[in-house]
């Protein structure tokens, strides 16, 4: 125990002894600190109501993976009426959190079977049944924030009013999330010396996309490249000339060593992403009073990534005794495997022209190599799962994440693993066997 | 039982180069034993093989009766390597606390070793600073630090005072005494002849991968062939022309003395009876001594040559 314990302490000073690592710390600092000076107000729910209603006809949507996101509009001629709290006469059910409602009347029948179309697709066949201009409506609002959602059409003789040409609906839009409403909630940063109006985007989303920004651009890539060129050179450094032979001399088994360096290390990378997420989420908690153990959650995908790759930098570090190549041997497994990744989504997509042998190929890789992929993708489903809907979670990142929580998680963490052993296992085996 | 054992021990690098040719040898506990030779004549290989950091090609080596292939053979252990390297992130005292740790010490025990260890190199000072700020005597000083953290039975050192001043190596000579008093058993790797006559019991002259010549440092320097006879009065020519003729070798020394150079023990009996039948006073009689730079050179001249073939690699190439 006491060499295991003297290893970690070993790696550990040896990474604190690294200027990455403190560029990185800086940085997971000043990221806290702009949490901890943010502030979100949520949009007014009457407000927020109107200004989703006005915006049923622009629909945006992302074409393909890596599709421009585009935002079509088509033009509906619309009355909005006053937002009000629900009458027992509306029908709509009781007891939902914040409903307000409110009517609206497209002036041309056909607007909302156009507006069906536009978001199947820009595919403009026909006809559009009755429940399907019903869902349309409803989904357009819970896109808006609200939920749960209810549209009623009204007819003629329901009010003994004319609809006068048009169609008149009454909406029920319940408001559970009010810090997922968009439209006129406010943001202020740099403890409020600038501040915003988010029209297109909410509280919720904006917070949960900063959120995930930290966790898969500067912890999962930033960061990781930084943490494994910081600890790639541990192995090249110990089996150094004059280097080694005072380790090797001690009653520690080289493939003790080797193991020892690297759960050393996966674990000096956990603790850093700990406090670092653990930092942020409490200032972000402490300011908006959003956001919560999701993101301090993230820290083990993150590492989990780290803990797969880096014993590619062990293998090559030992069999090179050079830290950069060994930097490069992780980078490369990792650029492979998102290769990987892209090839078959884009192939699945049919974006891809090859044929079944090929495709069976790039399964087979993906089997072996390790899953950075489905993990990076627990993030974004783990921040999005703790505190949005559904709805919003889809409309932020897309199938993958609000898939995400659905992985065979014994395949993604069993096939990774075993990378990872594989790796670590031929590292001591070269050590091992080699004079020195 | 021998503290240290090396039986028939070969070691062939890749690419062919040998580097130990068949040595073996017992060093008893609490003997100091020195190992002399060349460069690349392979002193270090054969340390390296005695703490399984590098492995036999042939031949089996044993530390206080275990097998150096088991890791337990090294926990009695302390190593000073020549031309180490310390981790530079490291501060003195840290790097001493790992290699303390290392070697299964606890950390609260590891800590007050360390500080005293670091009093006894003369390193208190620098204790807190960073091993990339040291001199090389200093790094040199707190290497023999490391080595002496496990308080170690056994420990190897592989040229100990290599860019150390004079003073420093006064006090590590010293330190190393007081590990003999200690009863530890010290193997000593080292170019410098004057210090391994100093320090050591037993001395080793490795040549070209084989050990050539073995023993105490007392036997090694004795020359049996060379013996001084002090007369009562200086010889003549004549004389020395006699003894020359009977015994092979002799000239005229300091005083009234005779220098003879003999070819067996048996002879010094003959050279007393020769002076006495001729009626000559003997007042001293004295085998000579080599200084041990002597016998070492020496060694090399005698042994044969078993340097490889032009074009095959040496030792040293093989290190």
């Amino acid at each position: 125990m006491s060499a295991f314990l003297a290893v970690v302490g070993d790696v550990w000073r040896e990474a604190r002894d690294k200027r990455v690592v403190w560029v990185l710390g800086l940085l997971g600092f000043g990221i806290a600190l702009f949490f901890a000076g943010t502030s979100v107000a949520p949009a007014d729910p009457d407000a927020a109501l109107v200004s989703t209603s006005r915006k049923l006809g622009s629909v945006t949507r992302k074409q393909g993976m890596f599709g421009p996101t585009t935002t079509a509009s088509i033009s509906i001629e619309l009355e909005v009426g006053a937002p009000r709290a629900p009458l027992p006469e509306d029908d709509f059910p009781l007891g939902i959190d914040g409903m307000r409602v409110v009517e609206i009347r497209f002036r041309d029948v056909s607007d909302v079977d156009q507006m069906c179309r536009l978001l199947r697709g820009w595919r403009f066949e026909v006809p559009i049944a009755p429940d399907e201009r019903r869902s349309a409506i409803e989904s357009r609002y819970m896109a808006g924030g609200f939920g749960p959602v209810f549209a009623r059409e009204i007819v003629a003789d329901d009010d003994g009013e004319s609809a006068g040409g048009g169609t008149r609906w009454r909406i029920g839009a319940g408001v559970e999330r009010p810090l997922e409403l968009v439209g006129g909630a406010r943001a202020s940063f740099f403890f409020g010396a600038t501040s915003t109006t988010l029209d297109r985007t909410s509280p919720a989303e904006l917070l949960a996309l900063v959120q995930a920004g930290v966790a898969d651009q500067l912890a999962g890539f930033f960061g990781l490249i930084m943490l494994i060129s910081a600890f790639a050179s541990a192995l090249p450094d110990l089996l150094a000339k004059g280097s080694f032979d005072l380790v090797l001399a001690r009653p520690v088994g080289r493939v003790r060593l080797v193991l020892y360096k690297y759960v050393a290390a996966v674990l000096f990378v956990l603790l850093f992403w700990l406090l670092l997420f653990g930092a942020c989420a409490v200032a972000l908690r402490c300011a908006t009073g959003f956001g919560g153990f999701a993101l301090v959650r993230c820290a083990l995908p993150c590492t989990l990534i780290f803990a797969a790759l880096y014993p590619a930098a062990l293998l090559v570090g030992a069999l090179t005794r050079h830290a950069t190549l060994a930097t490069l041997g992780a980078l490369g497994v990792w650029s492979t495997a998102g290769g990987v990744d892209t090839f078959r989504e884009l192939a699945a997509q049919g974006q891809l022209p090859i044929g079944p042998r090929w495709l069976a190929v790039l399964d087979g890789v993906h089997h072996v190599l390790p899953k950075c992929g489905e993990l990076k993708a627990l993030n974004q489903w783990a921040l999005a799962s703790e505190h949005l809907s559904q709805e919003t979670m889809q409309r932020m990142f897309g199938g993958v994440a609000a898939t995400a929580g659905e992985f065979d998680s014994w395949y993604v963490g069993g096939t990774t693993a075993v990378f990872a052993a594989v790796l670590v296992a031929l590292t001591a085996w070269f050590v091992q066997r080699r004079d020195w | 039982m021998a503290a240290i054992v090396a039986q028939d021990v070969w070691k062939t690098y890749r690419g062919g180069t040998q580097a130990l040719r068949g040595v073996s040898l017992a060093v008893e506990p609490g003997q100091i034993f020195g190992l002399l030779g060349q460069n690349g004549a392979g002193k270090t290989t054969l340390i390296k093989i005695l703490l399984d950091i590098v492995r036999p090609t042939r031949g089996t080596t044993a530390l206080l009766g275990v097998s150096s292939r088991r890791t337990a053979s090294r926990q009695p252990v302390g190593y000073l390597p020549e031309d180490h390297r310390l981790p530079e992130y490291h501060t003195a005292e840290s790097a001493l606390q790992f290699y303390a740790g290392l070697s299964g010490v606890l950390r609260s025990t590891a800590r007050t070793r360390a500080r005293r260890l670091l009093g006894e190199v003369g390193l208190t000072d620098v204790a807190k600073k960073k091993v990339r700020s040291f001199s090389k005597g200093m790094k040199q000083r707190l290497g023999l630090a490391q080595a002496l953290i496990g308080e170690p039975q056994l420990l190897f050192l592989d040229e100990p005072t290599d860019g150390v001043d004079p003073v420093g190596r006064a006090s590590i000579r010293a330190l190393l005494d007081a590990q003999r008093r200690a009863g530890k058993t010290i193997f000593l790797n080292s170019h410098l002849l004057s210090e391994v006559e100093q320090l050591c019991d037993r001395v080793g002259i490795l040549h070209q991968g084989e050990l050539v010549r073995e023993g105490t440092v007392a036997a090694l320097t004795q020359d049996e062939r060379g013996l001084t006879v002090t007369l009562a009065a200086p010889p003549g020519e004549a004389l020395l022309g006699e003894l020359e003729k009977a015994f092979g070798s002799a000239r005229a020394g300091a005083g009234a003395a005779v220098e003879l150079s003999l070819q067996r023990d048996e002879q010094i009996d003959a050279v007393v009876d020769f002076l006495r039948a001729r009626g000559l006073g003997i007042r001293g009689l004295a085998t000579r001594r080599q200084s041990l730079e002597a016998v070492f050179l020496e060694s090399l001249q005698d042994a044969p040559n078993t340097q490889s073939a032009p074009g095959t690699p040496n030792a040293e190439q093989g290190k």
